[in-house]
């Protein structure tokens, strides 16, 4: 099967982005949560979307999986196919092994289960997993499941993938852990964005699109949005 | 870019991926197994019950002579005529019969014996309304006692039992309960004579019942008497004129069995596979094709619906083999067809419940846990 992208049509040389320009986002009877937003996210980086609770971040990630219509401004995709999700908690089949999540993936990539295994391992080694590959999910600490699931994304070959609070369930010394192998998310080939609150999180990512810096200034931004067709 | 991703999985590892869900208690195939062992089980048990009550019942009403018409005419029955009458229609069996000499026995003489004449088709008949019968395999001629009278001599097929018409040989011993029916065999010794001649009743065995017998029932009657016209009866009339076995199948508590197990199994399935919707969306989304997981989720329906559908069938055996009723394989049958009924439907609602999860639901699902 070959994949179509979804994308502008137009052929990009040389990889995969996703342009937001001129971002603004309210719902319905509620006040903007951000405006003026304007990016380009590229593989091999790691982007963190950070701001106060609230401050929109899980709802720009709904907007650049395409699930949310913006107010204002658009997102153009160029080379984006299929975009990936990491929840908060994380979540697997209890019964089955912590490398059986990371091959089912490349099983669907039309790779014997021979295949798949070696590569799962590869991925779960950049993952700090390879002591717990054998162990069933049910038997997994949070760091563990939480980075099983950064693993079976990388597995899973996303164009986008959008990471929403990785750490928010877990304590301090657990976080670290995660935190510090998300950087082999970024290096994936992948589109990588990270929204979170935590600092630690934030640290580990390549760079950072702070909600608060496009937060509504005043009343005028607001009518500049109205007035917009 | 384009990439060129195949994203069919291999036959081998879909089913790789089924036998691990199994064997690693992901598909909970003993829960599902045991509901449907108990609930179709109990359904087709229901069933099976209800046919073999049917069916003894309509054996029932046959062995009690209650499907045997008996016509009674002095002096004006041909018995060549009564005898052709079987075959002709739904009659399965016709003799003729006429009062002999009283014969008294040497051990009692004071209590005769009711003596008769009859066709040798009555043997056929008595075969179908006086069981347990026994007959001497070796004893072609010879007379048919009731079996009360046989107790009282401790006679066995092919003895020889004094009388005092002579001593005569024991053919066959028939059984002739007190249920209600015409006592003229009860307590009798029946010697088969030629059917030429006049005999003074007719009688006829059909199955099933039809109306219209009575009136071949008259075609054995010759030189009609008007003052002593024939009489028709039922040999039996304790159970009633009529038993339709068909529609006692249909009226059957049960008789919907195959609806209800299906239903259930449609629900179970639906049921086994609905629950895993976070799993399956899950892996929609890391790119495993809705086809592929159909035929997975199939695959680890069919192993326990299998494994369910022996058991349920070796039970049903085991029952019907305990209720004792034939025709054993039949009724077998009748109630392994809501088991089918009930698998194929579990596999049926297993497709929906698996179809049923949305990749876009994921979020949603994840939330729910
Ligand atoms: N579908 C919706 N309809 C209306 N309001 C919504 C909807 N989804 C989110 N909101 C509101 O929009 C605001 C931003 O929500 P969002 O979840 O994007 O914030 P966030 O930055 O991710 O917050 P947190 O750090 O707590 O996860 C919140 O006030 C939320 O209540
Ligand atoms: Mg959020």
């Amino acid at each position: 099967m070959i994949e179509q992208d979804n994308s502008t049509g137009v052929d990009v040389p040389g990889g995969k982005r996703a342009i937001g320009s001129g971002l603004a986002h309210r719902f319905p009877g509620t006040p903007l949560l951000f405006t003026d937003l304007s990016f380009v996210l590229c593989p091999g980086e790691t982007v963190a979307l950070v701001g106060p609770s609230g401050s929109g971040k899980s709802t720009l990630l709904s907007i650049l999986a395409g699930w949310v219509k913006p107010t204002a401004g658009e997102v153009r995709w160029e080379g984006v196919a299929r975009t990936g999700w990491v929840f908060q908690n994380p979540h697997g089949v209890p019964r089955r092994t912590a490398i059986d999540h990371v091959a089912l993936p490349l099983l669907g990539q039309h790779l014997t289960r021979v295949q798949a295994d070696q590569q799962a391992e590869t991925i779960m080694a950049r993952f700090s997993l390879t002591e717990v590959s054998d162990r069933q999910f049910r038997d997994l600490s949070g760091g563990e499941a939480q980075r099983l699931m950064l693993a079976r994304a990388v597995a899973a070959n996303y164009d986008l993938l959008l990471v929403d609070e990785p750490t928010a369930q877990l304590d301090m010394a657990t976080a670290a852990t995660v935190n510090a192998v998300l950087a082999n998310v970024g290096n994936s080939g992948s589109i990588v964005v990270v929204a979170t609150h935590d600092p630690h999180t934030r640290d580990s990512c390549d760079r950072v699109i702070n909600l608060a810096d496009h937060q509504p200034a005043s009343e005028k931004a607001r009518l500049e949005i109205e007035a917009q067709p | 870019m384009s990439r060129s991703i195949d994203r069919r999985m291999r036959p081998t590892a879909v089913l790789g991926e089924a036998i691990r869900d199994v064997s690693s208690g992901t598909t909970r195939m003993g829960v599902f197994a045991l509901i449907f062992i108990l609930l179709v089980g109990l359904i087709a048990a229901a069933d099976v019950n209800a046919v073999a009550g049917v069916v003894r019942q309509v054996v029932g009403f046959r062995a009690a002579g209650a499907s045997v018409l008996t016509l009674k005419a002095e002096q004006s029955v041909d018995g060549q005529r009564c005898s052709r009458l079987m075959g002709v229609g739904a009659i399965t069996g016709a003799a003729a019969l006429r009062p002999g000499q009283p014969v008294t026995l040497a051990a009692m003489p004071s209590s005769p014996v009711t003596g008769v004449e009859a066709t040798p088709d009555l043997l056929a008949l008595l075969q179908t309304i006086a069981q347990p019968i026994t007959i001497d395999p070796g004893t072609s001629a010879g007379i048919w006692l009731s079996a009360d009278v046989a107790s009282l001599l401790q006679a066995q097929p092919g003895d020889t039992v004094p009388t005092s018409a002579g001593p005569v040989q024991v053919a066959a011993i028939y059984t002739w309960p007190d249920d209600g029916r015409g006592r003229d065999l009860g307590y009798a010794m029946v010697t088969p004579v030629a059917a030429d001649g006049v005999f003074s009743q007719c009688w006829i065995e059909t199955w099933p019942l039809s109306d219209t017998v009575t009136n071949l029932l008259n075609l054995s009657v010759i030189n009609p008497n008007p003052d002593n016209p024939a009489t028709i009866n039922q040999l039996n009339t304790s159970l009633g004129l009529q038993l339709d076995g068909q529609a006692l199948l249909d009226k059957r508590l049960t008789a919907q069995a195959g609806w209800v197990a299906g239903i259930a199994g449609l629900l179970l399935g639906f049921t086994a596979t609905r629950s895993r919707r976070l799993e399956i969306a899950d892996a929609l989304h890391v790119g495993i094709t809705r086809t592929a997981l159909l035929w997975q989720q199939l695959l680890e329906t069919v192993i326990w619906v299998t494994a369910s559908l022996i058991i349920v069938a070796a039970a049903l055996l085991w029952l019907v083999g305990a209720l004792g009723q034939e025709p054993a394989w039949a009724i077998w049958l009748t109630g392994l067809r809501a088991v089918i009924a009930a698998a194929a439907t579990t596999l049926l609602g297993a497709l929906l419940g698996a179809s049923s999860a949305r990749e876009k639901n994921l979020a949603h699902y994840a939330k729910d846990r």
